[in-house]
């Protein structure tokens, strides 16, 4: 009977042809997916071709770029190419592990909330309130502080700064959805909430949530770095591009390479975020056309 | 009004009460404990005993609580690590620098993002509005701290025309403290404005679309008449809310920044008192922060009921 009911929903012919379509449409998302894509083989194929980011040369020491090194070398004459590109990997990396944990916890949150309603859901949101009422940086400042700057530490920070925004999201969704009839039918006949969960909730909540985990990426990547300028994020000689801008604006009336390579690559990786989380908002939810704002504190 | 008034500033009270809570807490969730992390690798067990004293660790949790609560009501951050001093007399000393920083930040971001979102939004899909899109979308995606690198090359280091950090009181005259406030805020406030504008594009396009413009059109105003008059005092109020909105990425930004331009305002002394361990300096200038974040949004709030008559009896 259940089965019977929930079989007469609509499906959509082909969601994922009927995007790609759009998405060739769509310029700036375009470009915003190919300099992805640049970003993401630099960071991730690049290395293995690179020297090797740590190696110290004293005597080509805050050399411009050169047919040796690409983009020039950093104080220690250490290859900048190949330092960015290390650095772009692990604010990458570092990046995509917070989003993914604070959205899995965020959404988690978020539909208990909205599903249970009631006292649950009141202590759930005041929660997400208070954290939600600090800075991003600055909360994020605080808790490394506390657990001590390394990789896992970072990631747990930048987590619990963006699960508020999540659970928030969540649970605006999760609630239109319980309030529809198709829902209530379900519920009616013995449907568990882990069934409501997974065959009504997840499919209609799913696509401001994808909005929200582009946005969040650049957020993320940015967060990470001002930790890492700070001096609290990954530690050198490993590099990140946070790390390598605070070294760079050291040496700027020497040589300004190590400060503006980093920066560049940075500026052009979140740009390539923003580019396709708006072309991503624009597909899944024409109503936010333009505005651009999730994610922003 | 001042029953929707009341009811706005009550809606406080559980966060404040949780920003309080959780500065509190979060100096106890420390691994072992937050004497430990203080005292790192020059570990003594006699200093270490006076130092659970004198933060009343050696006291049990809700006796702890009680003593941090009774404390802050009278005042007292509990004392700096480093100085000896009380840090109500750091914050107090340091604050109107931030504030300064903050408000020149949001006049600046305003100054430029209202303008060019309504040319952008009455202009549409001309030469204009490319330029200040196009603008926005690199505004949204240069960090601060490299956009204060950026200006500290070109202004300090290649032109040498503005000194690339520090601060002068106004004591020392207005231009020599203006000369170190510019690059600071403009750093801010061009990030700040990025959103600003493009909320304010959007939301400009959405009101020129509404019946009421096209009335006054039709009745024959004129274009700026109908602009000014009719479609940008509503426009504004979504904008209020996004300056809002991103008073806590101004508040988190301004330590970043404030530390590229050694500014020494609250930022600056976040990150030197967690570099020097001084915790108690660390959470209560946190704290400080965020509650003035959450007192700034109120402001904002009421800003807002001003401006629109339906949510003042709403």
């Amino acid at each position: 009977m259940v089965e019977a009911i929930e079989g007469m929903e609509a499906r959509g012919a082909s969601p994922l042809r009927e995007s790609l379509r759009r998405l060739r449409h769509d310029r700036a998302a375009l470009v915003g997916a190919i300099l992805l894509l640049i970003v993401l083989v630099a960071a991730f194929v690049g290395p293995f071709f690179a020297k090797s980011p740590t190696e110290i040369d004293a005597t080509t020491r805050l050399a411009g770029p050169s047919a040796a090194h690409w983009l020039g070398t950093d104080d220690l004459g250490r290859d900048l190419l190949s330092r960015v590109l290390g650095g772009l990997r692990a604010s990458l990396s570092i990046a995509f592990a917070s989003v993914t944990v604070a959205g899995a916890v965020g959404v988690a949150i978020g539909v208990v909330a909205g599903l249970k309603g009631g006292k649950i859901d009141t202590l759930l949101m005041r929660i997400m309130d208070v954290l939600f009422a600090f800075p991003a940086i600055l909360l994020a400042l605080l808790l490394v502080a506390l657990l001590g700057s390394n990789v896992r530490n970072l990631v747990i920070a930048i987590s619990i700064v963006y699960i508020p925004t999540f659970a928030r999201i969540a649970r605006g969704s999760t609630m239109n959805v319980v309030a529809q009839p198709f829902v209530e039918a379900s519920r009616s006949i013995g449907a568990t909430d882990w069934r409501l969960i997974s065959r009504h909730i997840r499919p209609n909540i799913i696509a401001p949530l994808i909005v929200q985990f582009t946005v969040s990426l650049a957020f993320g990547i940015l967060v990470e770095a001002s930790l890492s300028f700070l001096g609290l994020g990954i530690q050198p000689p490993t590099p990140s591009l946070g790390n390598m801008l605070s070294t760079g604006k050291t040496y700027l009336e020497i040589s300004p390479w190590p400060a503006l390579v980093p920066g560049t690559a940075l500026c052009v990786t979140v740009l390539a975020f923003n580019l396709v989380g708006d072309g991503v908002r624009d597909l899944l939810d024409p109503r936010m056309r333009g505005e651009g704002l999730a994610g922003v504190r | 009004m001042t029953r929707v008034l009341v009811r706005r500033v009550l809606t406080l009270i559980p966060v404040v009460i949780g920003i309080v809570l959780i500065t509190f807490l979060a100096l106890r969730l420390v691994p072992g404990d937050i004497v430990d992390v203080i005292l790192f690798d020059q570990y003594d067990e006699e200093v270490a005993a006076r130092l659970r004293t004198l933060f009343g660790l050696d006291l049990p949790i809700h006796e702890q609580l009680q003593r941090w609560t009774a404390d802050l009501l009278r005042g007292d951050l509990g004392t700096s690590l480093r100085t000896g001093q009380p840090v109500i007399h750091e914050i107090n000393r340091r604050f109107p620098a931030t504030l300064e920083l903050a408000l020149g930040a949001v006049l600046l971001s305003l100054l430029i993002a209202v303008p060019a979102g309504v040319i952008s939004a009455t202009k549409r899909n001309t030469w204009w509005d490319y330029v200040s899109r196009f603008a926005s979308l690199v505004g949204l995606s240069v960090p601060n701290f490299f956009l204060a690198i950026i200006l500290i090359l070109l202004f300090a280091v290649t032109w040498r025309v503005l000194p690339s950090g520090g601060y002068k009181p106004l004591s020392e005259g207005l231009w020599v403290h203006l000369r170190h406030v510019i690059l600071p805020v403009i750093t801010l406030g061009t990030s700040m404005a990025a959103v600003t504008m493009r909320m304010t594009r959007s939301s400009m396009l959405e009101v020129l679309g509404e019946d009421y413009v096209r009335t006054a059109r039709a009745k024959g105003l004129y274009p700026a008449q109908v602009t000014f008059g009719h479609a940008f005092r509503n426009a504004l109020i979504p904008v209020v809310t996004v300056v809002g909105i991103q008073l806590g990425a101004l508040l988190g930004g301004a330590v970043v920044v404030e530390k590229v331009f050694s500014w020494p305002g609250l930022g600056t002394l976040v990150v030197d008192s967690i570099m020097a361990r001084d915790y108690p300096v660390v959470q209560a200038a946190v704290m400080f922060l965020a509650l003035f974040f959450v007192v700034a949004n109120l402001l904002v709030d009421l800003t807002y009921m001003v401006l629109s008559p339906r949510l003042r009896n709403g």
